[in-house]
């Protein structure tokens, strides 16, 4: 399959070194946290993390509108406008990127250029991401960037894609083990959520 | 230095201690006018308007009893409103390069089964013979497009971007085009424009593009009206002072000012606007009758079938002006139509109509947005090894140095 013919969910409009932010075409057709997504040339793969929906112009803050309608729906459809005047937004926290064919497990050299496409990652691709777990150390360090949320839902979602969830899961446990040493009650939370 | 806030707040203490003061007279003036307002015959009041004598006032033609009022028709199930606004930049001296811009923004709201929405806007510069209004004939008459005369051909722009939009609703649904403010363009009359002006601006440009909305619409369900919020007009108000006055025309043009009148019974109305009367007697929801504008731009320029009507709207939050061209006033379907997709804007747009808002939202001009455009000037000067200059005043202006 071509990248021509996957599902594009939207363009980077925010980068730097450790994330960016992705603004989607679709009101809220946000993947969903902790699914990898890539952006393309360079191919940088991120996990979500971070969804948000809002006003298009900051200078317009949204106001409640239905006070007379039955459903969120109707409040849709009797105000076409607000599917251009709001949008979704999700930041990438970047775990690995494409080097000379190769798959490198780390922050890039460079961060997406702004404007570059957006794609959710295919099974294939998230299996190879995933494969050496290597990139559980990039999450954990991730400081502000990231939080430990969004490695459990990661690692659920990864699960249910490679073909032996169960041992995937055991496997990062491990290196959650090694890479929280001295960080018990954390390690214990992340641990409890995966179970 | 900055505004003297100090100063200033002694005199506007006066001001509204004043207007405090006049209160209860205004009330009780504003009582008897509607009570005068709603035992008008229309016998009485058609003969006194269709025959008028020359007044220092401008008054409305009444199609109907001045205190009439209608409830708005059911929403129809599928509709479209489009909305188009402009704003631009004018032809600034202390910029290198003599441009002027118009910017057009829109949108097309469409409700009911397939509800969508398209924003939009068009930036389109100005520049060279563009920006001049010429007539050759014996000898050469120009006018610069600039200041109000930029303002008049941005109206007519704005106008004229309305027939094509409507390639993008389809010609079965019902279609409100509403745009903001006034369909009058007060701007050319009294002000000595040569006829180029109003040849440009009215015969080639609205009266043409109102025709061809005219046309359109009669295939189709089509009305065009404009908004007028917190109006200020007092052509109702003088409808009724035309009503009640006593005097002949002599002495009234002797006595009376176009805003007010020193002798009983015409100075019961002094002060009072159309709004305040309807405030009063309309429901929300409700519009008034119809009236006809008298306005000499209008009867002289606009041809039959463009003159312009309007009625007053409780929208629920305000009384609002909409205008009407006399094709949309004249069938009862286009002007049920525009009553009840106003007001239906009105309650979408929480008091405003929401396509008026959006439109202009897609067309405004920031402050910040006219400082980026100077500077996109001069860096394409530059970018071409022209000279880019300024005069010392836009400098001195832009570093207030000590």
């Amino acid at each position: 399959m071509t990248e021509a013919d996957q599902d594009r969910i939207g363009e980077v409009v925010e980068a730097n070194t450790h994330n960016f932010t992705v603004q989607c075409y679709r009101l809220y057709k946000a993947p969903p946290l902790g699914a990898i997504i890539r952006s393309v040339d360079p191919s940088i793969f991120a996990v979500v993390s971070q969804v948000s929906t809002q006003s298009l112009d900051p200078g317009r803050p949204v106001i409640a509108r239905g006070e007379k309608s039955q459903t969120i729906d109707d409040v849709y459809q009797s105000n076409p406008q607000l599917s251009r005047l709001l949008c979704t937004r999700f930041q990438g926290l970047t775990i690995g990127y494409t080097s000379n064919e190769v798959l490198v497990q780390g922050l890039p050299p460079l961060p997406p250029r702004i404007h570059a496409f957006v794609y959710s990652s295919t099974p294939q691709e998230v299996a190879a991401i995933t494969h050496s777990l290597d990139f559980l150390h990039t999450l954990v360090s991730g400081g502000v960037y990231t939080s430990d949320e969004v490695i459990v839902a990661c690692l659920r979602q990864a699960s249910s894609i490679v073909t032996d969830g169960s041992e995937f899961l055991v496997r990062a446990g491990k290196i959650l083990a090694i890479e929280l040493t001295g960080q018990f009650a954390r390690l214990n939370a992340i641990l409890k959520k995966l179970t | 230095m900055a505004l003297d806030l100090s100063k200033t707040i002694k005199q506007l203490d006066s001001l509204i201690g004043r207007l405090k003061n006049g209160q209860e007279d205004r009330d009780q003036r504003l009582y008897l006018a509607l009570e005068a307002m709603k035992a008008t015959s229309p016998e009485s009041l058609q003969n006194k308007l269709n025959n008028p004598s020359p007044r220092p006032f401008l008054w409305a033609n009444a199609t109907e009893r001045l205190a009439d009022s209608h409830w708005p028709a059911d929403v129809p199930d599928d509709f479209s409103v489009i909305s188009v606004d402009g704003s631009h930049i004018d032809v600034d001296r202390h910029v290198p390069v003599a441009c002027a811009l118009i910017n057009i923004g829109g949108c097309i709201l469409r409700y009911g089964t397939q509800p969508n929405a398209y924003l939009f806007n068009k930036p389109r510069i100005y520049s060279g013979n563009e920006l001049y209004l010429t007539e050759q004939d014996q000898k050469i008459t120009e006018v610069s497009v600039e200041g109000a005369v930029l303002g008049l051909k941005r109206t007519v722009e704005e106008i004229r971007s309305l027939e094509p939009l409507l390639n993008n609703v389809p010609p079965d649904v019902p279609t409100l085009l509403l745009l903001d403010g006034s369909l009058v363009l007060w701007g050319i009359a009294g002000r000595g424009y040569p006829p180029i002006v109003r040849k440009e601006i009215l015969q080639e440009g609205l009266i043409p593009a109102l025709e061809s909305l005219r046309l359109l619409a009669l295939n189709q369900k089509l009305a065009l009206a404009a908004y007028v919020s917190l109006p200020r007009s007092t052509e109702v108000v003088n409808a009724l002072r035309l009503h009640l006055c006593t005097s002949d025309a002599g002495q009234c043009a002797r006595l009376c000012s176009n805003r007010r009148s020193p002798i009983s019974p015409c100075s019961m109305v002094n002060h009072l606007m159309d709004r305040d009367l309807f405030e009063r007697l309309l429901e929300p929801g409700q519009r008034s009758g119809v009236f006809m504008t008298n306005s000499t731009v209008v009867s002289q320029h606009y041809g039959k079938n463009h003159q312009i009507c309007f009625f007053y709207l409780h929208s629920g939050e305000e009384i609002a002006r909409i205008e009407v061209p006399l094709w949309v006033a004249e069938n009862n379907d286009l002007l049920s139509l525009t009553h009840t997709l106003v007001l239906d804007q009105c309650h979408r747009g929480v008091g405003y109509p929401v396509a008026v808002s959006e439109a202009h939202e897609q067309a405004i001009v920031t402050g910040p947005d006219r400082q980026r455009f100077r500077e996109m000037v001069e860096a394409s000067l530059t970018k071409k090894g022209l000279p880019v200059y300024t005069s010392e005043k836009s400098r001195s202006k832009r570093m207030a140095w000590l």
